[in-house]
């Protein structure tokens, strides 16, 4: 199936339904889970990271968001950052005190290269915290409208109005920019096919062709930009609106069981993470499995 | 030349100079984009509470300019406009502006929410209504519009013809008691131009005090209403009934407007040598012809 | 030039989210020399019919062919007689040759073509085209010249910027654009929207003329006195599908079709059959406009005096 990442996927699931509000708090809780450290032992603590994966699979899977996508749509990405974290491998090396044996932090060698547990548990953190990190966000723009993502950040930000930074003013140019990106890109389209009649080719020839084909793409998509904004300027003006004035604000969703739910789940998850803070549980301990050494 | 956004608001007091019963009273009202180049020249116009006004003019006679002077978008360089008889001034155009509602002709350019619900909003959010009473507004003003199935589709899912249709919602949410069409069917399908068309004729039906001001290039829809005024190079050159302004073929071809079929046929009958004399609509010239 | 469509199907995002057919079967020949007009609510289809005619959209599955100029992606099946998708999808990877040989025969003209000017003086704007598809700097000034003479823009606009002009005189130059490069298919989707009564007489004159000189001239519109007037032939669309395909007259004469689509005759025609009815012998064919019909009138009048 076609996803693009990060897009949004109009489903009718309970978590498209949420409030934004409850979603955006509820992502940075999950957020903050991803970057905690559970215990001193490594092993534990990928081990937790693991169950966040698990959960968050059940999550996308609740929202309908292919996590699967994640991976395929940023295959290119992955190479890159996998070759410079194998680069990273290679090349660290735990401290160690003087005198003291490597041998048993060594995982193994190649050759004259040793291989330490300690950059492999590194490698490991990083690509979990990326993947997870990744999944979380998809999920929460792939089930939340982007206006209504901003009305939440908005909501998110007011303390920022007490130092009289006009939030509202820039939420309203945020939701005007993502209602009008549709319209501009048809605008975009249009032109493309109509330079295109007049033997413009977008797709081969010579490189200063192409620059000519930009010239002439761009220039008709800013006066039709800045006619747009000026008739939707007189639109707005004409329907009331006063940037300085005192607005109420219309709210499609009504606070329901989902919210509710959802608050809950972000309370119920933050008191998990203080639980494993303080306790910090190691099962390796406690069933005295042998790990390696990792310093 | 915009409004300076002054937040005190102070009401002129109803100026006794204008008629009581006066919507719109402009007095030699100019007003140029260019300081040098005026594109409204000392109009003089006086529209009656609940009347229907046809404008009509070419591309560039300055019909859309002067709705947006009424609405007090653009402030004119010389002369008065007082909507029901209070003056506008700078400190007063918004509130004036409540009792105006204006739909303009492009369609994707005026809607502003991210669904048709949002959009419909949008001008009860200016107003300040009270969002508790918000949904039955917007459920009220998109079934008159026709468009209660679409409330949470996004303007890219949406025609040209029902963009315009939640315009109009948009419009009438905020209970105006004037409301200005500015060409507001031009970009439409025929389909879409008679929906447009009986809207209007429905809100007039329901609420005859509403006073409309309908910018056309639709000979149809200068035909419905009271009175026609036809602009020409940024003046006013005839305010009268329909039928008394459609005579003046000669005029009207002149600044090249289009004129009722009726006329029309008449007088290329007479042209070709088929005089049948004064001809008011098509079923006068019909019975005269088939006599 | 003649233009043939043999099954020709357009889906926008096929298997994705959105997929939308726009065009079903489509089998359609215009002739050399045609003045044809394309009809159809918004949404029918005719703006991806006519992108499918110089290739700027390329039918999902179908044929086209456009003289020696063919676009082949007529359905492949497998053994088992079902679509072999994977072949068709090579199919539709293949670059299309030379395809800039059909864009200069098949020219245009796009609704509101004013937002496609993008020079600094009109002169370059319409010599853009005719440049494009190899002409020497020369030659395109001396087409832009006479393209802008047919559209009846003067000399003295050559070196102003297009974007000072009106908003009729922009068209006009974008139109003249399209005409420098000498298409023997001249493509018009709705060009009199925005225009007054002037405007749109104007315009309709210049593309007669275009007519009388040998460009085929396909027409999309919703205006139907446009299509009884200037139109040989007329095509309805409706859902992605022909519903109807004969002449202008004997479309507005089948009021059991009219009567079954939202289509109205143009008050011309209306009035000319009521005038039948009311017991004059009017001959429809002659009716196209208000003084066809006048002369009409006049010809049953002065026959019956």
């Amino acid at each position: 199936m076609y996803t693009s990442l990060g897009k949004y996927q109009p489903y009718n699931t309970f978590i498209h339904k949420m409030d934004a509000r409850v979603k955006l708090v509820t992502m940075i809780i999950l957020m903050v889970s991803v970057f905690m450290t559970y215990s001193q032992n490594s092993f534990m603590n990928l081990t937790i990271y693991a169950v966040l994966f698990l959960a968050f699979i059940v999550i996308s899977m609740l929202a309908k968001v292919s996590f699967l996508s994640i991976f395929r749509s940023l295959a290119a990405i992955w190479v890159m950052i996998i070759f410079v974290l194998i680069l990273n491998v290679f090349f660290t090396k735990p401290s160690l005190p003087e005198g003291v044996d490597p041998a048993p932090y060594i995982a193994f060698s190649i050759g004259a290269l040793n291989i330490y547990w300690l950059s492999i548990v590194n490698l490991l953190y990083v690509i979990a915290r990326l993947v997870l990190i990744i999944m979380i966000t998809n999920i929460f723009t792939s089930s939340t409208k982007p206006m209504e993502m901003t009305n939440a950040l908005e909501w998110l930000l007011w303390p920022l109005g007490l130092i009289r930074i006009p939030i509202h003013k820039f939420a309203m140019a945020i939701s005007l920019a993502l209602r009008f990106i549709p319209t501009l890109q048809e605008e975009t389209d249009r032109i493309m096919k109509a330079q295109a009649s007049r033997g413009v080719d977008y797709k081969q020839g010579k490189f200063k062709e192409k620059v000519k084909a930009l010239v002439a793409l761009i220039i008709p998509l800013f006066m039709s930009a800045f006619t747009t904004s000026g008739q939707l300027a007189d639109a707005m003006e004409a329907r009331g609106y006063d940037p300085n004035a005192k607005r109420t604000r219309y709210k499609t969703n009504h606070w329901g069981l989902r919210d509710f739910m959802g608050c809950l789940f972000a309370a119920a998850w933050v008191a998990g993470i203080v639980l494993l803070c303080v306790y910090q549980p190691d099962i390796y301990a406690f069933f005295n499995v042998p790990l390696p050494l990792v310093k | 030349m915009k409004r300076s956004k002054k937040r005190e608001i102070e009401l002129t007091p109803i100026d006794p100079k204008i008629p009581s019963d006066s919507a719109i009273y402009l007095e030699n009202l100019s007003f140029g984009y260019e300081p040098k180049k005026l594109n409204i020249k000392k109009v003089n116009v006086d529209i009656k509470k609940g009347q229907s006004i046809a404008f009509i003019g070419h591309n560039g006679s300055g019909k859309s300019t002067l709705a947006k002077l009424i609405d007090g978008i653009l402030v004119q360089n010389r002369g008065d406009i007082y909507i029901f008889g209070v003056k506008m001034t700078d400190d007063n155009a918004l509130i004036l502006r409540k009792d105006i509602g204006l739909v303009f002709q492009n369609p994707d350019s005026q809607f502003i929410g991210a669904t048709v619900r949002d959009d419909i909003a949008f001008g009860l959010e200016n107003a300040c209504v009270d969002p508790s009473k918000m949904n039955d507004i917007i459920l009220d003003c998109a079934t008159k519009v026709g468009m209660q199935d679409y409330l949470d589709a996004e303007p890219s899912h949406l025609s040209g013809g029902q963009k315009q249709r939640v315009a109009i919602a948009g419009a009438i949410a905020r209970n105006p008691k004037i409301l200005i069409l500015d060409e507001a069917g031009a970009m439409l399908d025929p389909k879409g131009k008679r929906q447009i068309r009986n809207i209007i004729k429905e809100r007039k039906r329901e609420n005859p005090d509403l006073t409309i001001i309908n910018i056309t290039h639709e000979i149809d829809d200068a035909y419905d209403s009271d009175r026609v005024l036809v602009m020409n190079g940024g003046q006013l050159i005839l305010d009268d009934k329909p039928e008394v302004v459609f005579d003046n073929d000669e005029l009207l071809r002149q600044i090249h407007l289009d004129i009722p079929f009726a006329h029309k046929l008449a007088k290329d009958l007479k042209d070709e040598g088929l005089d049948l004399g004064p001809i008011k609509n098509d079923e006068e010239l019909y019975k005269k012809l088939c006599q | 030039m003649s233009i043939k469509l043999e099954q020709v199907n357009y889906t926008y995002n096929p298997h994705r989210p959105g997929e939308k057919v726009a065009l079903r079967d489509i089998n359609l020949v215009f002739q050399d020399h045609c003045f044809t007009a394309l009809i159809g609510r918004t949404g029918s289809g005719k703006s991806t019919l006519i992108q499918q005619l110089n290739g700027l959209l390329l039918p999902t599955h179908g044929k086209i062919i456009a003289d020696d100029y063919v676009i082949d992606m007529t359905l492949v099946y497998k053994k088992d007689g079902k679509v072999d998708e994977r072949a068709m999808k090579k199919k539709h990877k293949v670059k299309l040759q030379n395809i800039k040989s059909l864009r200069k025969k098949v020219g245009i003209v796009f609704q509101f073509p004013e937002y496609q000017i993008f020079e600094e003086s009109v002169i370059k704007d319409v010599s853009y085209g005719p440049k494009n598809f190899g002409k020497s700097e020369e030659e395109a000034i001396k087409q832009a010249k006479e393209a802008l003479t047919l559209v009846g823009i003067d000399e003295s606009y050559y070196e102003r910027s297009p974007f000072e002009l009106s908003g009729g005189e922009k068209r006009r130059v974008a139109i003249a654009g399209i005409l420098a490069m000498e298409p023997d298919i001249l493509v018009l989707d709705e060009p009199t929207v925005g225009l007054d009564a002037a405007g749109e007489e104007k315009l309709m004159g210049l593309i007669t003329h275009l007519y009388e000189q040998g460009t085929s001239i396909i027409l999309a519109t919703h205006n139907m006195d446009v299509v009884l007037k200037y139109c040989k032939r007329a095509i309805v669309l409706d859902h992605g599908k022909i519903v109807h395909d004969s002449t202008p007259l004997d479309l507005f004469q089948n009021s059991e079709y009219l009567k079954s689509s939202s289509l109205e005759p143009p008050k011309v025609f209306r009035f000319a059959l009521d005038l039948i009815q009311g017991g004059l012998d009017l001959d429809l064919s002659k009716v196209k406009d208000t003084k066809t019909l006048a002369n009409e009138i006049i010809r049953v009048k002065g026959g019956n005096a």
